[in-house]
This record gives C-alpha cells, structure tokens and sequence, in this order.
C-alpha cells in the first residue's frame, strides 16, 4: 500500500504544480516520473490499480480502507468534480498518458478525455454527485426551504448523537440550493424563520449556507462544487456550538467571563471536529475557525502563531452569519428589518466585514427587498 | 422514521435492548482492559439479553442498512441513537451483516466487540475482515467490492438518466434503497419508468418485483394531495406500460388507493374530471375490480372542488412575483390559453421601468456584476489556495490548550502530509511554519514527547533530503523560500547540501546550491575540504568552487596541491580560490603558467592575473608583451594581456605600452592600431599623473577612438 501512496502523493503533487506554476514546469516532468516509478511498483504487484470511492470509504483493488490520506482524499475530490467515482490504471500506460491525466484532472472547466490505459467511471446511482444533478421541486418554495432545513436538522443530529454528518445529504442540499439559484427567484424567499428556539440553529445553519452561496454566486463563481463547498462550510459554520453547555448556549442573560470563555470556543471546537471528518472540504474547517475573527483579525479565537487573512468565504459567511442573526427572532429580541440590519452591518464594513464584499451584499439585498419581492420590507 | 416492511418481530423490544447493550458493551471494550469490571458487566447485560432472545429462536440476524439495522425485514428506529452508533460501527467495518448464532459464548461476543470497536485494527491499514475462525457462532458478512458494476468511460453527467435509473429501479425491486431515496421516484418521467418497468417485467418470473415497484411508485404518487399532475402521470405511465405489467400496476394503484384513501385527498386545484374519468376507463377496460372505497374516491375527484378549476383564482391566490418563477408554476399556467392571456396582459400592463428592474433580477448573472476579478475568486478556491488556510488554521489548533492529546497527534499527523506535499511543490515557507509551531509547542512543554517525536523528523537526513530533491526540481522560482529554508536550519543542513552540490551535474542547480551555500561563509569549510579529498575531479572542482566564497584563511594549504592538478577545471577553481585570498602561492603558479610555452596555460594564466588583479605577475606580463618570453603571443593574446595589465593597474607596465604606442609599421597595422586603442582604454585605470603624456600624444591622434579617449581623461585629469 506504500507504492499506492507514494504514487497518489506525487501524482497530486504534480497536479498542484500544474496549477501553482505551470504544466510545462519540470517539476511537473520530474513527480510524472516518480508517480509514474512508483505506479509501476503497483502494476507489476497487482496487475492494476483501480482506486473507487465508495460511501466515504476508498477502495483500492477491492480492498476497503477508512483512511487513505489526505492526498487520495483530493484526488477523490478532483476526479468528484468531473463526476467520476472510479479510475482504473492498467499495465502499459505510460508516462505521456499520466502526464496528460494530471493535466486534465487539473483543469477545472474541462470533461476528462479519454485515455487508452486509464479507464475512468462511475459506480452507481449512490455517488454523492448523483443527488446533486436533479432539478429540486420549487413548485412550492416555503415546502422546499422546509425540506432543506429538516435535512439540516438531520446533519446536525447526526453530528450530535452519532459523531458523524451525512455527506451525501449535506451535499444534496447544496445541489438543491445550486438548482435553485439558477431559476430567477428572490434569495430573500429562500430564507427561512425559526419557529421555536429549537430550531434556531438549524435555520440560521440553513440560511446562513443559502445567503453565503447566493453571494459567491452573485460575484460571478458558477462552479457548482466550489458553490457547495461554499454552501457546506455556511452550513457548518457554527457546528462548534454543539459543543458547547447548553447552559451557556440557552442563556438568556449576560454571559459570565468564564461563560464567554467557553462560547468563544466554538470555533476551535467546530474546526477541531470539522477537520477530523473525512469527506468534508477543507474549506469547511477554514471557515469554522475564523467566522469570528473578523476582517482585521482582532476577534476570536486569538492567533498564536501568524495572522492569515481571512479566507474569502469566511467573509462570506461572516456577512450571512450576521445578516440572518440580526433578522431573526432571538429570546432576547425581536428580529430587525432588512434595512435596519443592513444599516448597522455598514459601520462594521471594513472592521469586521470585507467593505467589497459587503457592499455587493447590499446591493443585493436591497435589490430583492427593494422590489417588494417578498423581503423583509 | 420507523419503516415496517413486513411485521414487527414479536421480540423486537428484546432485540432493542441487547442491540443497546452491544454498543454500550463495544464502547467500554473499546476503552477499558477484557478484565475491567465496566466491560464484565456490559457484555453480561448484552449476553443476558441474547440468551433471552434465543429461548424464542435459534438465531438472530442484524442486517446494517446504512444508519441502522434491519432485524427480520424490520428496520429499527434510525432517531435512536444507539441503534444508529452501533449500525455506524459495523458500516464503517464493511459490515453489511452479523448473525449471532444460539450457541455463541462470552469469549466469542468479546472477541467480535474488540474487533468492532476497532481496537483491533490499525486505521489506515485496509479494512480486512477478520477470519470467523475463532467465532462459530458468530456470523459475520462483509461488503463484497468484486460485485460493484462500473460504468467505464462516463461520468455522473453525461450517464445517460435512464442507466440511472433502470440501477435506481432495481434497488428499488431488491428493497435495498432507503426511506429517504424513495424522494427520487418523483424525478423519473412516465415515459422513462414504463419504459424500464417494461424490459424488468420480461425477467421478473414471478411478477413480485414488479409488484414491490409498483406499490413503492403508487404509494408516492398519491402521498401528497393528488393533484392534476400526479393524475397526469399514472395515465402516462398507464399509456407507456405493456399489457401484463399495465394490468398488475392497475391491479396495484387500485389496492393501494382503497387501503388508504386519506392520504389521496384532492388538493385545492382540484383535479381534472376528464383525466378521472380516464383513469376509469382505464380501469374497467383492464377489467380490474375496483373497490367501494376507490370507486368513491375517484367519484369524489371527479366533481369540479370549490373554486378550484377557476383558473381565474390563480390570480388570487398568487402574488405577482409568483407569476416570474419558472418553476412547476409558470408550467401550469403556460398549460392554459386563459393563464397565457392573464401572463401576457400583465407583460403589457406592467411599467417599464419595473419591467426592466424584473428583467435585471432574471439576468442576475451578466458579468457587469463582478466585484472581484474573477480569476482572483477562482484562484481563492484552488485546493492550493484552500490547503495554506487549511494548513494555518491547523497550526493554531494545535497551540490551542483546548486540543486533546488524541486530537494533537491526528494534528501532527496531518502536519506530516500536508508537509510533505507543501515540499514537492516547493513550498518552503509553509514547511518552515510547520517546524516553527513545533518548536514553539517545544518550548511550551505542549505535548512535549508527542512534539519532540514529530520534530524529530524535520531535522532528520531523510527530510533534508527531500529538500533538495525538491529545490533541484522546482529551481530557481522557488530560489528565495530555499534560501530562507535553508538558513532556518542554519550549520545542520550544511553537510546534506555539501553532498548534494559534490554531485550535482547541472550547472544550473550547483550555482543555485552554492547561492545557499554561501549565506553560510565559513561553517562549509570542514564539509567541502572533507568532500575535497573525493577522488572524482567534478567533486574536487565543485568544493573548491564552494570553497572560492568561503573568505577563510585556513583553507589555503588543503587548496595549494590542487593548483597544479591534471585535470584543468580543477586547478582553474583551486587557483581561484587561492588568489580571492591573495596566497603569493597562486602568484607563482600563474607565473608558471606565463612561461610554461603552453598556449592553453597562457591564457589561462593572463585571464586570472587580470581578474583577479595579481600585481606579482606583472613581472612576466610584461616580457611577454614585448615578445621575450617563452610563449610569443598572438595578436588576440597581446589585446587579452593589455587588457589584464590594465586591470592590475600596476605602473610597471606603462613603459611596455609606452613602447607600442610609438611603434610604426607598414604591415599589419591595422592590429597595431588595436592594440594602441586597447591601452587608451586602460589607461583610466591608472592614476593620472603617471599616464599624461600618452594623454597629451592622444589628443592630437589620427584615431578618433583615441582621442575621444585622451580627451576624457584629459578632463578627468583636470579636475
């Protein structure tokens, strides 16, 4: 199994230097070589190699493994993204025929070719992808929200009492919300209201996804799995806060300083678990880690080591987050309208908010609002 | 949801209870030593339980369906979640069943809990079963991957729908798909699902899948209000069917309908007379007997609901937006010619302006909206891009107090990957945040055995290894995070990189190392003189290349043999060497060289003491300029000697160049001439004074070179 994962870990290697610097690069030559030495190893042993991915397990020449790496975990999700579920190597390949898989798998916007000895496919109607390609009913849009947040609540019971969230589900939710996106209809009416303090979370998870794609959509992204790992890592932002005391959680009243010690720890605590899944996109991790830190890095939790900036689709989410909480129903509050929610996420631009990313959500916003389309207005 | 898909096992609360105890029982086993009262105790509860359960029969099977378990075609309840943790146990082994057979023992139950609280196993070793030899009444099933259809040369999108669903259609016969699947009949068409029923119900001998995909179909089709739509698609689906299976789906939507008529209550659109009326026919043609409940059902649908098939209602009970969403919507109303005029009148009666606003809420994804160039929002979300934050928000985790000790080593090991991959692409930086972290954590004391055990690899022959497997790869694009790589791990990596530039054969890359190198001034010394003494010339020449910026003395006496070595490029690198720390040894081989009568060690010779300005060679410069000495030198070789002298700018030579300033000749005059303008342009190198009177003869040549040159140091000398 070395040899499998000495030539996934080069081939990887070299697709991320096709990306990083270019195709022609010779390092791209040089790891085609070691992963092409290293998947002889593999053929003369076995014969071929063929790598499936199937229910979140990998299975290589038959052989089921929980946990393969982190780089067989990406070529999986390259190879997701072309809507393939299975790649078989066969003795004869060679290194020309490897070197230009790595450079189709690399291509974001184009269908991989054929190859006379590597044969690619998919399983069957299971694979993830599958769900995501139907057009979702809309015939009644409160009905659909409503099945999208009772398959949230869903994920995060699943999370709560099992350890585990349903992938196949998170990412059904976001090829509903992908579908959805592509019918002209009011993102506002898109957004659902807790109808008890219970719900809260799930809604606000189910908004917050729908608001953070609906914006990376609107700035021009189309890709439809980076739509849904934006709409996942929305959806997961706060999975952190199932690990915090109800008691602190529930409070009504003030926190304590140890109190807010410990709700400050939701984000470590989400990144932690989030990042132990496996299946889930990085990006989810990134974003649960620093949804609270803020454009100018002075939030929560505090940086040890280095100051990254915020990822853009923690920006994203950060705007969602705010936005939906301010208009919703709180113990301690009523929800604000649209405007007035807007208004007071405008002096924070630059502070916490990236001001690009907001004012595009402005526009937006009040566009839909504005029209009297069913906002908040 | 409870799913009954035949009856409740009479036992079944029992079976709950033990499958309770089988989790609480792998989990203690999966914490706590066999002899630990916590795991005596819970297998005792689950044993208790089992053989409760087989006074009433001789076996029990627990069939993982994918969140749950499946006892005797009964599925238990997914929402507990015990029932759940335990189905997740087996899943996540490939389990797919496991009989427990009357006679199992204790000893068998802890071996077969040890096994699924995965203690047994090493995670990322392949999920092997485990032989059942020690376990004859404990049955276990495992996924058989060999039985996976592949479809070879497609992908997801481009599968044609129908392949899909004709596997989604099977699973369905096979009772293998789940609850939440069943969602996924409503996309098929008609059309599609006569077409497959059709080509299943050839092979089905016995009509009992048939009858399963029938019932599974007519129990969606009218879970919800039965509308026009679903009415619409059974006459479809009736229309596509052939005979013998259209009379079974007959026979089936009519058993169906009249056990629960509730759940077909019409919805407020109320549904079409005529299609009821169809449905009818269709029913008394296949001579299908109808039951009294269906038949009022369908009397019930058949006349017109209040209101409901007023398509002037629509307009009330529609907002306006409503009538801009494309969705099943907009497809009812462009079904009727009075929808379509009520559509189009509002078309025209609607202001421009909001007509436009509406237009531009439609086109919502015309590029003018970009905020953001594009490419750098694609580039946000390249797995690159994705894996440094990544990678940062796990350094943060794993200084974080709040990190388990099981939680950091997951850490250390993902840290181990990612920094292996930031290394084949040359991102060295990355690399060097990873051992910085550690470091820290070091100083901490966090974690300390964990952390000094993961830190000992960065600093490992290995790690150095692949760096330079690496940086000889990516070159010099990545020269800057190299250099600081190299400089974090200061005097260690010294000795690794020494050995990599003895043979290196690019020249490319050895200048690139000896750029590393150098930061390091004299700490090389001990590793290139021990290299030196390598008996392959590249090696030699290499180190003392190396050894060139080293600036240290002690050097000289291990260089000094190599001046006179055999192979040229050695002694070349070894004379460098020397004269960058001005050794009188170097003089006298260059002078040796001078007077040597070989034309290749001349050269040689007058190229360094010109480089490298030896003043000590200007006493056999000079002769053999005039022509005295051994070697008489050629046109080209004289420029390349005036040049030198120029360069040593010793005084001593000017009579020599004094004297082919007022040479006269009739042939080849032209190379006299060379030379003489040669000498003007090196004269700026000595101080003026001693060079003014060829100066002032300068000014009034013939040769314009000459005098330009004469005039700006003329001026120069003025000032």
């Amino acid at each position: 199994m070395e040899n499998v994962r000495a030539f996934i870990s080069a081939l990887m290697a070299a697709v991320s230097n096709c990306a990083l610097y270019s195709k022609d690069h010779p390092s791209v030559t040089d790891l085609t070589r070691k992963s092409a030495a290293a998947l002889d190893v593999v053929l003369r042993e076995s014969g071929a190699l063929e790598i499936m991915y199937v229910e979140h397990k990998f299975v290589i020449n038959e052989v089921p493994f929980s946990e393969m790496g982190m780089q067989a975990a990406k070529l999986i999700s390259r190879l997701q993204r072309k809507g393939i579920s299975y790649v078989k190597f066969l003795p004869g390949i060679t290194i020309d025929e490897l070197r230009q898989f790595i450079v189709e798998i690399q291509e974001t916007d184009r269908k991989l070719p054929a190859f006379t000895n590597i044969k690619t496919g998919v399983l069957d109607v299971q694979a993830d992808q599958a769900k995501t390609d139907g057009d979702p009913d809309m015939s009644d849009i409160t009905s659909f929200v409503s099945r999208q947040v009772d398959m949230t609540r869903g994920i995060y019971h699943d999370i709560s009492q099992v350890n585990t969230p349903n992938i196949s589900a998170l990412r059904e939710i976001m090829g509903n919300f992908a579908a959805a996106f592509k019918k002209p209809v009011n993102v506002l009416r898109l957004l659902s209201h807790a109808k008890s303090r219970e719900e809260y979370t799930y809604v606000h998870a189910t908004n917050v996804s729908v608001l953070s794609m609906f914006q990376m959509e609107s700035l021009g992204l189309a890709d439809k799995s980076v739509l849904a790992d934006v709409g996942i890592a929305g959806l997961l932002h706060d999975v952190g806060k199932l690990f915090i005391s109800s008691v602190v959680l529930e409070k009504r009243g003030t926190l304590s300083a140890n109190e807010w010690e410990e709700m400050k720890l939701h984000p470590l605590s989400g990144a932690k678990y989030l990042s132990s899944v496996q299946g889930l996109p990085h990006l989810a991790t990134v974003v649960a880690f620093q949804h609270h830190l803020g454009q100018d890095g002075k939030g929560y939790p505090a940086l040890r080591m280095i100051h990254p900036d915020q990822h853009i689709c923690t920006q994203v989410v950060s705007i969602s987050d705010v936005f939906d909480a301010l208009r919703s129903v709180r113990p301690y509050r009523k929800g604000l309208e649209t405007e007035e929610v807007l208004h007071i996420m405008q002096k924070d631009s630059g502070r916490i908010f990236n001001p690009v990313l907001l004012n595009n959500f402005i526009r937006r916003t009040q566009l839909f609002s504005g029209l009297g389309l069913g906002g908040q207005k | 949801m409870d799913q009954e898909i035949e009856k409740i096992p009479p036992d079944i609360k029992l079976v709950g209870e033990a499958v309770v105890a089988l989790n609480v029982s792998c989990r203690n086993v999966g914490i706590y030593p066999r002899n630990h009262p916590a795991v005596e105790l819970s297998l005792n509860r689950a044993f208790d339980l089992f053989r409760r359960i087989f006074e009433v029969r001789s076996s029990l099977s627990l069939v993982v369906a994918e969140d749950t378990l499946v006892i005797d075609n009964y599925r238990l309840d997914r929402k507990n979640a015990a029932y759940r943790q335990f189905a997740g146990l087996l899943n996540r082994l490939n389990i797919v069943y496991v009989t427990f057979l009357k006679a199992f023992t204790k000893d068998e139950l802890y071996i077969f809990q040890h096994y699924v609280s995965g203690q047994a196993r090493d995670p990322s070793s392949p999920d092997v079963p485990f032989d059942g030899k020690d376990l004859p009444d404990i049955q276990v099933g495992f996924v058989d991957y060999k039985r996976f259809s592949v479809e070879e040369g497609k992908t997801l999108q481009d599968m044609p729908r129908e392949d899909l669903w004709e596997m989604y259609i099977a699973a369905l016969s096979a009772g293998t798909l789940n609850a939440e699947d069943l969602e996924e009949l409503d996309e098929i068409s008609a059309e599609v699902f006569s077409r497959i029923v059709n080509r299943m119900y050839e092979e089905d001998a016995d009509g009992k899948s048939a009858e399963r995909i029938f019932t599974f179909y007519t129990q969606r089709l009218f879970r919800r209000p039965f509308a026009n739509e679903n009415m619409k698609r059974l006459i479809e689906l009736l229309g596509g069917l052939l005979p013998g299976p259209r009379e079974k789906f007959l026979a089936v939507v009519a058993d169906v309908l009249s056990k629960d008529v509730r759940e077909a209550a019409p919805s407020p659109d109320g549904v079409s007379p005529d299609l009821v009326m169809s449905l009818i026919d269709q029913l008394e043609s296949g001579e299908i007997s109808v039951p009294e409940s269906l038949r009022n059902l369908l009397d019930r649908l058949q006349r017109p609901a209040a209101g409901g098939n007023d398509p002037l209602s629509l307009m009330g009970s529609h907002s306006v937006d409503d009538i801009f969403l494309p969705s099943g919507m907009q497809d009812d109303k462009s079904g009727s010619p009075l929808e379509r005029t009520i559509f189009d009148t509002f078309q025209t009666s609607a202001s421009d302006t909001y007509q436009e606003e509406i237009r531009k809420l439609a086109d919502f994804s015309s590029p003018e909206r970009f905020v953001i160039p594009l490419a750098r929002l694609r580039k946000e979300f390249d797995d690159d891009t994705i894996d440094k934050a990544f990678h940062l928000v796990i350094f943060e985790m794993m200084t974080s107090d709040a990190v388990s000790e099981d939680e950091y080593r997951q850490f250390i090991q993902t840290l181990r990957e990612q920094t292996s991959q930031f290394m084949m692409t040359g991102q060295y930086r990355q690399v060097l945040q990873a051992v910085k972290l550690l470091r820290f954590n070091i100083e901490r004391d966090r974690f300390a055995d964990l952390t000094r055990e993961a830190v000992k690899q960065y600093y490992s022959g290995d790690f150095f290894l692949s760096f330079i497997d690496s940086f000889r790869m990516m070159g010099s694009q990545v020269r800057d995070e190299a250099w600081e790589f190299c400089e974090f791990f200061g005097e260690m990596i010294v000795p690794h990189l020494i050995n990599a530039l003895a043979n290196e054969d690019s020249k490319t890359f050895r200048s690139l190392l000896m750029g590393c190198l150098k930061q390091f001034g004299e700490a090389i010394v001990p590793d290139a003189l021990k290299a030196l003494d390598d008996s392959r010339w590249f090696v030699k020449r290499n180190m003392l290349s190396l050894l060139i910026g080293s600036r240290s003395r002690e050097i000289i006496p291990h260089v000094r043999p190599y001046c006179r070595d055999e192979n040229r490029k050695v002694s070349l690198e070894a004379l460098k060497c020397l004269l960058g720390l001005q050794d009188e040894f170097a003089t006298e081989v260059i002078g040796e060289y001078l007077r040597s009568g070989s034309e290749e060690d001349f050269e040689l010779a007058i190229a360094l003491a010109g480089s490298f300005r030896v003043r000590g060679t200007v006493a056999d410069l000079v002769p053999a300029l005039e022509g005295k000495g051994t070697t008489r030198p050629g046109p080209e070789q004289k420029l390349l000697m005036i040049r030198a002298m120029g360069n040593i700018g010793d005084p001593g030579c000017l009579d020599a160049f004094r004297k082919i300033l007022s040479t006269k000749v009739l042939f080849f005059k032209k190379n006299v001439e060379r030379m003489k303008e040669e000498i003007y342009g090196t004269l700026k190198k000595f101080s003026y004074e001693d060079v003014e009177d060829m100066v002032q003869s300068g000014l009034k040549s013939r040769n314009r070179h000459i005098r330009e040159e004469s005039q700006r140091l003329s001026r120069k000398g003025e000032r």
